[in-house]
């Protein structure tokens, strides 16, 4: 077992310096029974979750707790200037702010009403999107803009028409069907309020991440609970 | 041969269903074209983030070989801005982004055409920097002219053993059936893949590799 958790920092720490997007120079790791835990800093919320993603690549790790703390360079920007720059970013996207009804509100149109309160460079999302992949991108978008060291992401899903769970439930399913990686036999989707649970096991890490994308793109979907188990 | 052209209506139909169900998509004005395994996406849909999920959309169906993405992005609904407003948006988009040098990044905007020129020191960091740019409302053309100039000269042998090393760190991927040549920091990658998302990660790590100037893809899935 101690060979194994050796083997995983070794690993560990050549990916973080091999990987051309990361300063890790102060990233501490500790690896106990495959649970990798990071600990130090970083000076982008970005180089936050890429570490991560280094870790959770690795053969032979099973979970990563990401207490890396996001400590950008000195002379930061102000919160509320921060905040309008959040809005700025937001507002242009093409997938969050346009509505296709030239000229009304494309807030009305769109079902996107994003609200932004920064704290000390941690930004805060309330208000409502359409269908969760918004939820998703505006905090991706986000999480890579200067000065920005943690998001909390208070988005709720407000599907605009009548979405009901057990046609939500038939389209992942089918979904599933059509794909080239996941097998629907193994999998079992419960769907409540739009809120979706999934259950079964996939092919290989790959796979478990397509399952989750699939429920993601679907409309109607609130939530993700995905508890599979890779073979 | 009525074997072939029944698989190759199945795919088309199962691509079209794809789309259709993807709350990413919007697919009025998309049409799909199979021959053989092999399909093309032809039409317009409102932005490029749509555009690169129709993409995957039809790559992810079942005995789908290759998919030819000639999908515009046209948004009907969005009035294109006058090109200097086109220009000041992605300017700052590329300014605001933490991990973009704006500075060594010009853009120029004609007619609505995006230009992307100038250098960057990681091929990511090219590939990243046009994403950014593309995410602009009323951005409807984008053209990629950066090059990638490493800010050390570490040889190709390194740059090769580099790649090769990230990839038998991966839980995901098999080393022994990529072939990795490198020359000049122009990485060629030939072999088999079980997946697109394994081709997808090979692909990447190339990307993140420093050293790296561009990438031949030429993975086959198996």
């Amino acid at each position: 077992m101690d060979a194994t958790n050796d083997r995983i920092l070794r690993d560990l720490r050549e990916q973080l310096s091999w990987d051309s997007r990361v300063d890790a120079s102060a990233v501490e790791a500790s690896v106990e029974y495959g649970r990798v835990t990071l600990s130090g800093t970083v000076l982008t919320l970005s180089a936050k979750r890429a570490v991560e993603e280094d870790a959770r690549i690795i053969d032979g790790v099973d979970d990563v707790v990401n207490a890396l703390e996001v400590r950008p360079p000195a002379a930061g920007i102000e919160d509320r200037e921060l905040a309008e720059v959040l809005r700025s970013v937001l507002g242009s996207n093409a997938d969050l702010a346009a509505g296709p009804a030239a000229g009304a509100s494309a807030r009305d149109s769109s079902g996107v009403d994003i609200r932004v309160a920064v704290r000390s460079g941690l930004a805060t999302l309330d208000g409502t999107v359409d269908v969760i992949w918004k939820k998703i991108l505006a905090e991706e978008l986000l999480s890579s803009v200067r000065g920005v060291v943690g998001i909390n992401n208070r988005l709720v899903v407000v599907p605009g028409g009548d979405a009901l769970d057990e046609r939500i439930a038939e389209e992942i399913a089918r979904a599933v069907e059509r794909s080239s990686s996941l097998h629907a036999d193994m999998l079992d989707i419960r769907v409540e309020k739009g809120f979706v649970t999934l259950t079964g096991s996939v092919n290989g890490w790959h796979a478990r991440h397509d399952a989750y994308r699939i429920c993601l793109s679907t409309y109607g979907v609130v939530g993700v609970d995905e508890d599979l188990v890779v073979r | 041969m009525s074997d072939n052209r029944e698989l190759s209506e199945q795919i088309r139909r199962n691509v079209v269903d794809q789309l259709r169900w993807d709350s990413r998509v919007d697919e009025a004005d998309v049409s799909v074209d199979v021959d053989g395994r092999d399909v093309t996406l032809r039409g317009q849909v409102p932005s490029f983030y749509g555009r690169r999920a129709a993409y995957e959309d039809a790559r992810s169906i079942q005995s789908v070989r290759s998919v030819t993405n000639d999908l515009k992005v046209r948004n009907p609904g969005v009035e294109q801005p006058a090109d200097e407003g086109i220009e000041k948006t992605v300017r700052r988009m590329l300014a605001w982004d933490q991990d973009v040098d704006e500075r060594s990044i010009e853009v120029t905007v004609r007619s609505g055409l995006v230009t992307l020129s100038g250098s960057v020191d990681t091929l990511w960091k090219r590939m990243y920097a046009e994403e950014v740019a593309s995410r602009a409302k009323g951005l409807f053309e984008i053209e990629n002219e950066l090059t990638v100039v490493p800010t050390e000269d570490v040889g190709d042998e390194a740059v090769a053993a580099r790649i090769v090393g990230a990839m038998r760190r991966s839980r995901s991927l098999n080393e022994n059936e990529i072939n990795v040549e490198v020359k000049e920091g122009l990485v060629t990658l030939s072999g088999l893949v079980d997946t697109w998302a394994q081709h997808d990660e090979a692909y990447r790590t190339v990307l993140r590799t420093a050293g790296v100037r561009a990438v031949d893809d030429r993975l086959i899935l198996r």
